[in-house]
């Protein structure tokens, strides 16, 4: 073995020293024991002490600890310096390195034990050097390394904080009075007022209108994410001949209200709010559901739901009140938003799991609605924003008290049955039949003595022996009162709530006679339980431990089970402990707990096993016949068992907690509990008093959270949200990094008119989306032209300065739609629906490629694992990420797509066909044949170049269809094609 | 003070999967975010750093990407790619990456454990690290190798049975016996292993590589995945989430296809002759001209879409070429065992790995990978079916480094073979053995690395990793590193905060390096 040491070889040590030293450690370590006090008292520092530390310890310290925890490391790990005495008195981040004379609770020792943490991590330290740590820190740890111990904690001043600009309150500002003559409503007036502010051309120099032709075709893919028809385009220029400003007006409103607006912009929710149709993940699972969350997004666009009403169902809809079915379950699907994440319910530490779901939940609630980086906070204070990480616990308490999950080796997510869609009078027939099946089956065990499924347990007083009962039991740390499920003795039983932690129960009696005792203990089983939970028994010769599966029916009567046989003594305590704390996951349940006495145990063994015996050697086999066969029926029909519609959603816990602070964000290093609430610097201090918070155990306090992001007061949601149509509408954002509003984004270019535009969304237009589409479209901004001149160029190349248009590339799902349109082949009829064609547990089966799809791009399966093809070319939406903005990427493969892919070749094909059909194609003229193609495929005519080269390819065979296919694959190739002006 | 429950063993666990992030990194201010949209500044800037080792590919498409993307955007974020790279010399160009899905047992292959043979049948206290055991303690029985160990080269190594072509090239190999990692499930640790977090999104490594380096070819993907699963993370494992998309891995064949269906999606047009083809391209291309042209001040985008349609024609030409293995000689093919029915599938990839590798690509992983989520090497029964395994990639993987090594590339090629996780010294079952992360080997050979050295130890019977350790990160760390990028310097800015490869972890493992 090639292992190479990296120890220091123990440095020489003197014989006299070293005989010293060890008397001296003899001669401590008796005093220590033999005197209490003198190891309170502050350590003396002689010099044989100092010694021992600078031949012993400050070489190890040197060599293996001080590149990570020294000032000269280059990046201190674990906020711990261990430079200084005073430093290592101090510690780091989970508390002090040492504490003098008491090695067992030094950190510093147990981690280089690699009993807490692993210290060196790559290897354990040979066992004479860990010793001389002991014997140091037990001689008091004396080290003569003076110097301060520093630590770089920056505080946050959430009050400074609130001074950001995004943080501050939205305030209506006042329109300028620029822009006369140029200006169609006030967003003009604040673009020409700021023109003078930054350093972009006098007003006079913003591009002109866009010509009709352009303009039909930025609405069209704007608005609904097709190109317009030749029939669209023309009446659109004919009317805008007349009255530019009625032209826009009318056409606006005409896409507002089509059923493609909703599913066009649907698709930008979708993306925020990352969509996909499976989990992702290790086992990426599919879910079955989350189309009704896709349909509800492009319902709620297409009827436009308040923004406010939206933000309410996506946290909080499981909990909001409903006057109707259909309410029920519009909300219920709604919050199906907080199970969208990309999990891995694969992670078999489920408490780990447990806070990256939460982890999720918070981050991508920060980046959808708020424009915040919370994750950050998570292992501590935000390093850029005011946020501290106990703002961050604060809301995960929140989370934690939600349920997403439900448990397994690979944990399965939460569902809810639906309302509407459900066939009530099919559900009662079938219930009704099942229950006539189960009565049948009962009556039929009854007689013949069989044991039924789950007893009902025995009356307190039916019971022999001595009975404690958990309301007699000395309770350690959250345990739930419950009377949910049979059986129990006695009013009910506790349940463990989660987290377990520190959580037991002691049962102690005093026992009437010496001798032996049959201990039993009421399990009230269920699946959810823990398997493994130890329960300890104090008796008359020692401790056992015994573990009992909590998971499983007890033998025998299926309600006791039997921990053993002990010996008790009737002068001693009989101490039965059950440690819920170190049980196996699921819940844990304790009840009454029985000593029976070894003369009255007898009877309890033939209850054991008696009853199924007894029915046995009665030999009622054909009553067992009967029984087999109505058993077998009774699982038949629940094979045809009416489908209940469900959705994806969450629930609240049934307790709901505020939760600790994770120290670095180490889910099993707790720090201290905070109290459930929402980020501090985005709420003014005058809401503070007047604001709902999240209180008491009932709820988790989602529905307080939904007020408080969907509230007025809020700084950042109206700003952060309206930044985003302003980006859909426009091409970029106020503000360009739509998802961070926090100090690494992007400051907004014209602050007023972002606030303008949150004051009018919230005050104005009762937080419609539409109107403020609507208002964006018809400004002069919206309507200029995207061409640039050279000066513009040089003075403001990024258009911060709104003096043009943006020029902008289609998203995916435009240009895989515009080919569909174009060719006449897109599938209108699908509008909504499961449209997974084929369903299975995980999405790596599927193959898009095996089941086309012509349906708009909106409604094409979304799998985390696998993309259609186009979408992962040409930059979809990342679904494991909130996606605010689209890449935009240029790569070889988008070309390779482009000219060799079948779809875009069948497309091509479809288009020359259905042209040739057409009225656009003429086979006498060539040049108009073409101008229409043009017009079709990019909404403008030809140059006289394109024209030209066309020409040359079509040539002498102009009712080819090979060459019309050749020209309408070139065209959808062409940069002009995918790009929108 | 606060200690984890679980007590050492879950030190690493709640460590490293519970995404301590850290932001700011040392010596690299965050930068604001600066649009710089068209600007030929950023593109002047990765001219300047071409000579750094950006290639056409990269330089072309991420001129395209930093032309926009809201991303690093800014001039300063070019140039510290550049100030990274020049910072330290590397030792490797480029890395191939044979990975063995499903954990093959290191205590059956590799790490010779003399105390295990002994202790056969014993029982064993061991602590649960999967969901319904976490914590507790079981009994388990110890179980020897099923194949017997042999020294072997100058350097002596022990090598078992199993893998007696690969046994040939000990004096080439580095062997990391300490080995550890992340996730005790398959999908946990495949994503560890590949992108460095277990249920987070991360870019995969061989996306930072690429991200950090560029690429060296003009025909080819910077990044490729030769028949990757679908299983397991799937596509994730070569994502690049939040990089450039140019960084996004590239897969060639899927695990559910037969080797001789590896291409590049889309590389051919196989519905029309190469002349209708070519004339479709002709027009294409005079169309984005002349729209170029209409445009007063076309963009560079714009020029970046053209220049892609050129790169796609060549590669189009180009990468079939280089795909196709029928040119090799027999000899060079009977080396990798193509034509023999057991290894003939494996062969292909690996001879396929060379080829790429030869002709630039930066990153090439083969998988010997299938689309179960209970992949090959996962013999929780059966042992004996690591025989099977082993002869089906054994002669491929010695194939391939007598390859890389007659033709001079192992001098610049990083090889590292390995598996998510190892396999338990005791049994599961009467013959099976469960997945082992605390402990297990990967070796390492090529640039930059210790020949016929073996570094690090599991503990006598081959369970924990106790000396010598090598977290996953740390790998990842020392890969980074042979390549010549400093782990703790290769950030992305995303949301707000910066994201290295190994998060706030890894160490360099000095000690391997020749």
């Amino acid at each position: 073995m090639a292992i190479q040491t990296q120890i220091a070889k123990p440095t020489i040590v003197q014989p006299g020293v070293l005989a010293a030293l060890l008397i001296s450690t003899v001669t401590v370590c008796h005093t220590t024991h033999a005197d209490e006090k003198s190891s309170a008292e502050p350590p003396q520092l002689n010099s044989t002490h100092l010694e021992f530390f600078e031949q012993r310890i400050r070489p190890v310290l040197v060599e293996h600890c001080y590149s990570c925890h020294s000032a000269d490391a280059r990046d201190v790990r674990g906020g711990l310096m261990l430079d200084s005495r005073a430093a290592a008195l101090l510690g780091g981040d989970s508390g002090p390195a040492l504490i003098p004379g008491n090695p067992k609770e030094s950190l510093l020792l147990s981690a280089m034990r690699h009993e807490s943490l692993e210290m060196p991590p790559d290897r354990k330290l040979p066992d004479h050097v860990l010793k001389d740590f002991e014997t140091w820190i037990e001689l008091g740890a004396a080290d003569p390394r003076d110097g301060a111990a520093v630590r770089n904690k920056r505080v946050i001043d959430v009050e400074k904080g609130r001074e950001f600009w995004s943080f501050r309150p939205v305030l209506k500002p006042e329109i300028p009075l620029s822009g006369d003559g140029w200006a169609l409503n006030e967003i003009d007036r604040f673009v020409a007022a700021s023109a003078t502010t930054l350093s972009a051309p006098n007003p006079a120099e913003f591009a002109i209108d866009a010509t009709p032709e352009t303009l039909i075709r930025r609405l069209s893919f704007v608005l609904t994410g097709l190109p317009p028809t030749l029939e669209e385009q023309t009446q659109f220029v004919g009317d805008w001949k007349q009255n530019p400003d009625a032209a826009m007006a009318t056409t606006v409103d005409r896409y507002l209200a089509s059923p493609q607006f909703g599913e066009h912009w649907g698709r930008h929710w979708l993306d925020v709010a990352r969509y996909a149709e499976s989990t992702g993940g290790g086992r990426s699972m599919m879910l079955p559901d989350a189309w009704r969350f896709r349909d509800y997004v492009i319902r709620s666009f297409n009827s436009d739901k308040s923004f406010q009403q939206l933000i309410r169902e996506h946290l909080a809809g499981d909990l909001l009140p409903a006057s109707t079915d259909e309410q029920h379950d519009e909300q219920l699907i709604g919050v199906g938003y907080l199970m969208l994440g990309a999990i891995n319910y694969e992670e078999q530490d489920k408490e780990q799991l447990r806070m990256d779901v939460v982890d999720e939940q918070i981050d991508s609630m920060g980046r959808s609605f708020l424009g915040m980086t919370l994750g950050c906070c998570r292992c501590h204070d935000h390093k850029f924003d005011a946020i501290p990480t106990t703002d961050y616990y604060a809301l995960a308490g929140i989370f934690r008290s939600t349920k997403s999950m439900t448990p397994g080796n690979v944990c399965g997510f939460v569902t809810a049955p639906l309302r509407v869609g459900f066939d009530k009078a099919a559900m009662d027939q079938w219930e009704q039949k099942d229950k006539k099946l189960e009565r049948q089956i009962a009556l039929l065990k009854k007689s013949s003595d069989a044991s039924p499924r789950r007893p009902a347990a025995p009356g307190r007083n039916d019971l022999k022996g001595v009975l404690v009962d958990d309301s007699e039991a000395e309770l350690e740390g959250t345990w739930v009162a419950s009377s949910v499920q049979q059986p129990f003795i006695g009013t009910g039983y506790h349940h463990s709530d989660s987290p377990r932690t520190g959580i037991s129960a002691r049962y102690e009696t005093q026992l009437p006679e010496d001798g032996e005792y049959v201990v039993r203990m009421v399990v009230n089983h269920a699946e959810s339980r823990s398997e493994k939970v130890p329960v300890v028994v104090t008796h008359a010769d020692g401790e056992s431990t015994v573990t009992i599966n909590q998971k499983s029916k007890p033998e025998g009567d299926g309600v006791f089970a039997i921990l053993g046989r002990f010996r008790f003594e009737a002068d001693q305590k009989a101490v039965v402990v059950v440690k819920a704390a170190e049980a196996s996951p699921g819940f844990v349940t304790i009840d009454a707990m029985q000593f029976l006495h070894s003369s009255m145990a007898d009877s309890v063994d033939d209850l054991k096993s008696g009853s199924q015996e007894i029915a046995n050697r009665d030999g009622k086999e054909s009553k067992n016949d009967e029984l087999k066969r109505l058993e077998t029926e009774r699982k038949q029909h629940a094979k045809s068992k009416p489908a209940i519609p469900t959705a994806m959603c969450v629930q609240d816990e049934k307790l709901a907690t505020d939760w600790h602070v994770h120290i670095r964000g180490e889910i099993r290093n707790l720090g201290p509990v905070v109290p459930r609430g929402f980020i501090t610097a985005a709420t003014p201090v005058s809401v503070v008093n007047s604001m709902a918070t999240p209180k008491g155990e009932a709820t988790s306090g989602r529905q307080e959270l939904a007020e408080w992001v969907a509230s007025e007061s809020n700084p950042l949601t109206a700003r952060v949200y309206v930044n985003r149509i302003w980006q859909y509408v426009m091409g970029e954002g106020l503000v360009r990094t739509p998802d961070n509003f926090g100090e690494t984004g992007e400051r907004p270019d014209h602050p007023e008119l972002l606030d303008f535009l949150a004051a009018s969304f919230m005050q104005d237009d009762a937080w419609s989306t539409k109107r403020m589409v609507r208002r964006l479209c018809l400004s002069r901004t919206f309507r200029m032209s995207s061409k640039s001149t050279e000066e513009q160029l040089a003075v403001d190349p990024d258009n911060r300065g709104l003096t043009r248009a943006f020029r902008r590339r289609l998203d995916a799902e435009a240009v895989r739609d515009s080919l569909l349109q174009l060719a006449g082949t897109l599938d209108r009829s699908v509008q909504g629906g499961q449209t997974i064609a084929r369903l299975s547990t995980y999405d790596n089966e599927y193959r898009h490629s095996q089941h086309p799809s012509n349906a708009r791009s909106v409604f094409v399966p979304s799998f985390r694992n696998t993309m259609l093809d186009l979408f992962e070319v040409f930059d979809g939406a990342n679904p494991n990420l909130v996606s605010g903005k689209r890449t935009r990427s240029t790569r070889p493969a988008q070309a390779l797509y482009m000219l060799n892919s079948p779809f875009v070749m069948q497309q091509a094909e479809s288009a020359s066909q259905s042209f040739l059909k057409s009225s656009a194609f003429n086979p006498q003229n060539p040049d108009i044949s073409i101008i229409n193609a043009w017009r079709l495929a990019m909404s403008r005519e030809p140059t006289p170049d394109e024209l030209s080269a066309v020409l040359t390819v079509i040539g002498e065979r102009p009712l080819s269809q090979e060459a019309w296919t050749e020209v309408f694959h070139a065209m959808f190739a062409s940069v002009d094609f995918r790009y929108l002006d | 003070m606060v200690v984890g429950q679980g007590g050492k063993m879950h030190r690493r666990r709640f460590q490293t999967t519970s995404v301590t992030r850290r932001c700011g990194i040392a010596g690299l201010p965050i930068l604001r975010q600066v649009s710089m949209t068209t600007s030929n500044c950023s593109r002047r800037d990765l001219l300047t750093s071409t000579s750094c080792g950006f290639g056409g590919l990269a330089l072309n498409a991420m001129l395209a990407e930093t032309s926009r993307a809201d991303v690093t955007t800014s001039k300063k974020a070019s140039e510290s790619i550049a100030e990274r790279l020049a910072m330290l010399t590397p030792r490797a160009k480029r890395v191939i990456f044979v990975f063995m899905q499903g954990g093959p047992s290191h205590v059956d292959s590799f790490d010779y454990k003399p105390e295990l043979i002994k202790r056969d049948g014993q029982s064993i206290d061991f602590t649960g690290v999967r969901f319904g055991d976490f914590g507790q303690t079981t009994k388990q029985k110890l179980m020897k190798p099923l194949w017997k160990f042999r020294q072997h080269g100058q350097s002596g190594r022990l090598v078992s049975e199993l893998f007696p072509e690969i046994a040939r090239h000990v004096d080439d190999l580095c062997f990391l016996h300490g080995v550890h990692t992340d996730g005790v499930a398959h999908g946990p640790s495949t994503l560890f292993l590949h992108t460095g977090a277990t249920t987070l999104v991360r870019p995969s490594i061989g996306s930072w590589i690429l991200y950090g380096l560029g690429t060296e070819n003009q025909s080819l993907p910077g990044f490729v995945s030769l028949q990757p699963s679908d299983a397991n993370g799937g596509p994730r494992n070569y994502s690049n989430a939040f990089l450039p998309a140019v960084c996004q891995g590239t897969s060639i064949g899927r695990s559910f296809q037969a080797a001789d269906q590896m291409t590049i999606d889309h590389i051919r047009n196989t519905a029309l002759t190469s002349e209708q083809t070519q004339r479709r391209y002709s027009l294409t291309q005079r169309l984005n001209q002349l729209q170029a042209a209409r445009q007063e001040n076309a963009s560079d985008e714009v020029n970046a879409v053209i220049r892609n349609y050129e790169l796609a024609w060549r590669m189009q030409s180009r990468a079939p070429e280089i795909l196709d293995l029928t040119g090799e000689t027999a000899a060079t093919a009977s080396m990798y065992g193509i034509g023999d029915k057991e290894t003939d599938e494996f062969g292909k990839q690996c001879l396929l790995a060379r080829r790429l590798s030869e002709a630039g690509v930066r990153f090439v992983q083969v998988n010997y990978a299938d689309q179960s989520p209970n992949p090959r090497w996962d013999q929780h029964s059966d042992m004996p079916q690591h025989a099977k395994h082993a002869k089906a990639t054994d002669k491929p993987v010695a194939g391939l480094l007598a390859d890389l090594k007659q033709r001079g590339l192992l001098e610049d090629t990083l090889v590292w073979w390995g598996g998510e996780f190892g396999r338990t010294p005791f049994s599961q079952g009467s013959d099976g053995r469960d997945h082992n992360p605390r402990g297990f080997t990967v070796f390492l050979a090529g640039g930059g690395i210790k020949p016929g050295f073996a570094w690090g130890a599991t503990d006598e019977i081959g369970h924990l990793a106790v000396e010598g350790k090598v977290h996953m990160h740390d790998l990842h760390a020392t890969l980074l590193h042979l390549l010549g990028i400093d782990h703790e310097r290769l950030t992305f800015q995303f949301a707000g905060r910066n994201f290295r490869p190994t998060d706030i972890y890894g160490r360099v493992i000095s000690e391997i390096q020749s």
